[in-house]
C-alpha cells in the first residue's frame, strides 16, 4: 500500500466518523438518542436499512462466493422483497401506532414481561455474538493479506465505530450509512469497470459472461425440490421470506432503523426502497465475482488465494509436493487460455460446433482445476490442521490488492471498512438499547430523568462495543464467513419471529404459553442444527440452513397452540368440575 | 380503527412495483442463464 492508499482510507474513515459526531452532537433526550427525533426520510431510512444488511463480510465474501460457485446465492434474497411488504403492512403500522422504542416492547403489550425479556435475551445471544464477527470477519481477512495485527485491527474498526455511535446514537448511525454507502457503491462500480478494463482486448462484456457460462458460474436459478441445497428457488422464497421477515420485521438493529421514520409512510417507502434495489445490488456484487473469475481465466491466480496457508505450506515438509502441484497449474493455466482463445474466436465467427468443442474442453479443464485445488486444500491441511484452507473469503482482496491502481486500494479498504463500520453501529445501538430499556429501565423500581437513560444507553453502547471487540479477538474462523453469520442467525430468528406472528395474528394464545413453547422450541432447534448441520462437513449437510427459520417459526407456533389448548383444558370449570 | 390506521395498513402501488419489478429480475435472470450458457 503506498502513501496515496492510506491517505484516502485514513482521509475517508476519518471523514465519517468527525461528521458522525458533529452532525449528531447534543442529543439530549431518550426520543432523540433512541429514535433519531423521528425525523428521517424515506430515502435515509432505505439507505441505513441496506448498510445495517450489507456487512464486509458481503463485500469481501460474496465475489469470492461467485467465483467458486457462481451466482446462485443471490436467490438466498428472493424472499426478501415479500418480506419488505408484509412489514409495511402488518409492523410498520402496529410499531409506529404502539410508539414503541424497541420490538420486544411490543411482546410485552400483548403477553408478558417474562415473553418480552426472552425474546430481548435471545436478541442480544445472537446479536451480540454477530457484533463480534462483523468486526472479525475483514480483520482476519485484511491481516491475512496486509500483515496488519488481527488485535489491533479489532479495536481500531471496534473504536472508530463506538466513538461515533456512543456519542450522537441512532441519528449517527443514520447519517454516517448514508455516507457509507455512497464510498461502497462508488468503490464497487468503479472497481467493476477496471475489471472489464483488464480482460484482454477481443473479450467485451458479452463475451466475458459466454466465458462465465461456459463454466457453470451463471447457473442463477435452480428450482429443483432438494433441501439439502443451500441455494434454492424455493428455499431463498420460503426459509429467505421467514429469515428476511424476522430480520427485519423483529431484530432491533433493522426495526430502530425505520422507527426513526418521520411518519408511517416514510418508513414503509424506506424499507420499500429496500425492496426494489436489494436483489440488483447482491445480483451486482455476484456480477464482480464473476468477472474476477474471467479475469483468472487470462491471468495466473495462486492455487489457494490465503497467503496464510500458502505460506504455512511453503515452510513444511510439503514445501516440494506444493511446488510440484503449484507447476501443474501454471501448465494448466496456459490450457486454459488457449482454450479460452478457441472459444472466443469460434463465438466470433459463430461456429457453434466449435464453440460446443471449445466448452467441453473447458469444463474438462475446469475439471482439473478443481482437482488441483482441491489437493493443494490436502497438502495445506496436511502441513497445518488447523489452518484456513476455503480461500472464497480471500478471492476477491487477492484481486484489489494485485491488480488494482495505487489509490483505489485505499478506496476499497476503505469500502471494506466502512461496510464493517455500518452494520457494527447498528447492531451496537440496537444492543445498546435493548440492554437500556428492554431490561435496565424496564427492571428499575425508582423514577428517573430522560437524561439518565440517555446515560445509560450510551454506557451500554460502549459496553457492547467492547464486548463485540472482545469477541472478535477470541473468534475462530470456520467455513464462509457470510454464512456463519446467516447460520447464527436462522437458529434464533425462526423462534422470534414466531413469537411476534403469535403476538400479531393469533389473539386466543396467551403468554404462558408462548413463553415455554418459545424456550422448548430453542431447543429443539439447536438440536436439529446440531445433529443435521454441525456435525457434517460442508456441503454434506442434511439440511440447508434456511430451513432453521421456517421450523423455528412453525415449531414455535405449533407448540404454542398445545400449550395453549392445554392451559385452558386445565383452567376450564368442566377440568375442576 | 381510525381512517389513518386503514390507509396505513391498505395497499399500495408501491408494493406492487416491488413485487413487478422482482418479478422482472427473476424473468432477468432466466434470460442470463439460457442465453449465456
Amino acid at each position: 500500500m503506498g502513501a496515496l492508499d492510506w491517505t484516502i482510507l485514513c482521509g475517508t474513515l476519518l471523514f465519517i466518523v468527525t461528521y458522525g459526531v458533529w452532525k449528531t452532537r447534543g442529543s439530549q433526550n431518550v426520543d432523540d438518542y433512541v429514535k433519531g427525533g423521528s425525523e428521517a426520510k424515506w430515502g435515509t431510512i432505505g439507505l441505513s436499512v441496506m448498510a445495517t444488511q450489507a456487512s464486509a463480510i458481503t463485500f469481501l465474501s460474496t465475489p469470492g462466493q461467485a467465483f467458486h460457485d457462481g451466482m446462485g446465492f443471490v436467490q438466498f434474497y428472493f424472499g426478501l422483497p415479500l418480506a419488505m411488504i408484509i412489514i409495511c403492512l402488518v409492523f410498520v403500522p402496529l410499531y409506529h401506532k404502539m410508539k414503541i422504542y424497541t420490538a420486544y416492547e411490543f411482546l410485552e403489550g400483548r403477553f408478558d414481561l417474562k415473553t418480552r425479556s426472552l425474546a430481548a435475551i435471545l436478541f442480544l445471544i445472537q446479536r451480540g455474538l454477530a457484533a463480534g464477527i462483523t468486526i472479525f470477519a475483514p480483520s482476519i481477512i485484511l491481516s491475512a493479506v496486509l500483515g496488519w495485527d488481527l488485535r489491533t485491527l479489532n479495536v481500531i474498526i471496534g473504536t472508530l465505530v463506538i466513538i461515533y455511535t456512543v456519542s450522537g446514537g441512532t441519528k449517527a448511525v443514520s447519517v454516517t450509512q448514508k455516507q457509507q454507502m455512497f464510498i461502497i457503491m462508488t468503490g464497487m462500480f468503479i472497481t467493476f469497470f477496471f475489471i472489464l478494463g483488464y480482460l484482454p482486448a477481443d473479450i467485451n462484456f458479452s463475451k466475458a459472461l459466454k466465458i462465465a457460462g461456459a463454466s457453470n458460474k451463471l447457473e442463477i436459478l435452480d428450482f429443483s425440490m432438494n433441501t439439502t441445497s443451500r441455494y434454492t428457488f424455493w428455499s431463498g422464497i420460503t426459509g429467505g421470506l421467514f429469515l428476511a421477515l424476522a430480520y427485519f420485521g423483529t431484530d432491533q438493529s433493522q426495526v430502530q432503523r425505520y422507527l426513526t421514520g418521520k411518519s408511517v409512510r416514510e418508513s414503509q417507502l424506506g424499507l420499500v426502497f429496500n425492496g426494489i434495489f436489494k436483489i440488483p445490488m447482491q445480483f451486482f456484487i455476484l456480477l464482480v465475482g464473476v468477472m474476477v473469475f474471467v479475469f483468472y481465466q487470462y491471468n495466473p491466480s495462486p492455487l489457494n488465494f490465503n497467503p496464510a496457508a500458502t505460506q504455512t505450506v511453503m515452510e513444511s515438509e510439503y514445501a516440494e509436493d506444493y511446488r510440484l502441484l503449484q507447476e501443474g497449474q501454471v501448465a494448466l493455466e496456459a490450457e486454459k487460455r488457449i482454450a479460452q482463445n478457441n472459444f472466443s474466436s469460434a463465438l466470433e465467427i459463430k461456429e457453434y460446433a466449435a464453440v460446443e468443442m471449445a466448452k467441453k474442453q473447458i469444463i474438462e479443464i475446469n475439471k482439473k482445476d478443481s482437482i488441483n485445488r482441491v489437493a493443494a486444500k490436502t497438502i495445506i491441511t496436511q502441513a497445518d490442521g488447523d489452518i484456513e484452507t476455503n480461500d472464497k473469503d480471500y478471492v476477491f482482496i487477492h484481486f484489489i490488492l494485485n491488480n488494482l491502481p495505487k489509490g483505489l486500494i485505499g478506496l476499497l479498504l476503505a469500502v471494506i471498512l466502512s461496510a464493517a463500520m455500518s452494520s457494527t453501529a447498528s447492531e451496537l445501538n440496537a444492543l445498546g438499547t435493548i440492554t437500556a430499556l428492554d431490561l435496565y429501565k424496564r427492571n428499575k423500581k425508582e423514577e428517573q430523568t430522560e437524561q439518565h437513560y440517555v446515560k445509560a444507553s450510551r454506557w451500554f453502547t460502549f459496553l457492547w462495543g467492547v464486548i463485540a471487540i472482545a469477541i472478535a479477538n477470541v473468534a475462530s474462523l470456520f467455513d464462509n464467513l457470510i454464512q456463519l453469520v446467516n447460520i447464527i442467525g436462522s437458529i434464533f430468528y425462526g423462534n422470534v419471529l414466531g413469537i411476534f406472528l403469535l403476538a400479531i395474528f393469533f389473539k386466543f394464545v396467551k403468554g404462558n404459553a408462548v413463553f415455554f413453547a418459545a424456550v422448548l422450541t430453542q431447543i429443539i432447534v439447536c438440536v436439529i442444527y446440531y445433529n443435521l448441520i454441525h456435525i457434517y462437513p460442508s456441503g454434506e449437510e442434511k439440511l440447508g440452513y434456511l430451513w432453521l427459520n421456517f421450523i423455528g417459526a412453525a415449531l414455535v407456533i405449533a407448540i404454542a397452540f398445545v400449550f395453549e389448548a392445554f392451559d385452558r383444558m386445565l383452567n376450564s370449570p368442566l377440568a375442576v368440575n | 380503527m381510525s381512517g389513518e390506521e386503514d390507509e396505513n395498513k391498505s395497499w399500495k402501488k408501491e408494493y406492487s412495483i416491488v413485487l413487478i419489478l422482482n418479478l422482472i429480475y427473476v424473468l432477468f435472470f432466466m434470460y442470463i442463464m439460457t442465453s449465456f450458457t
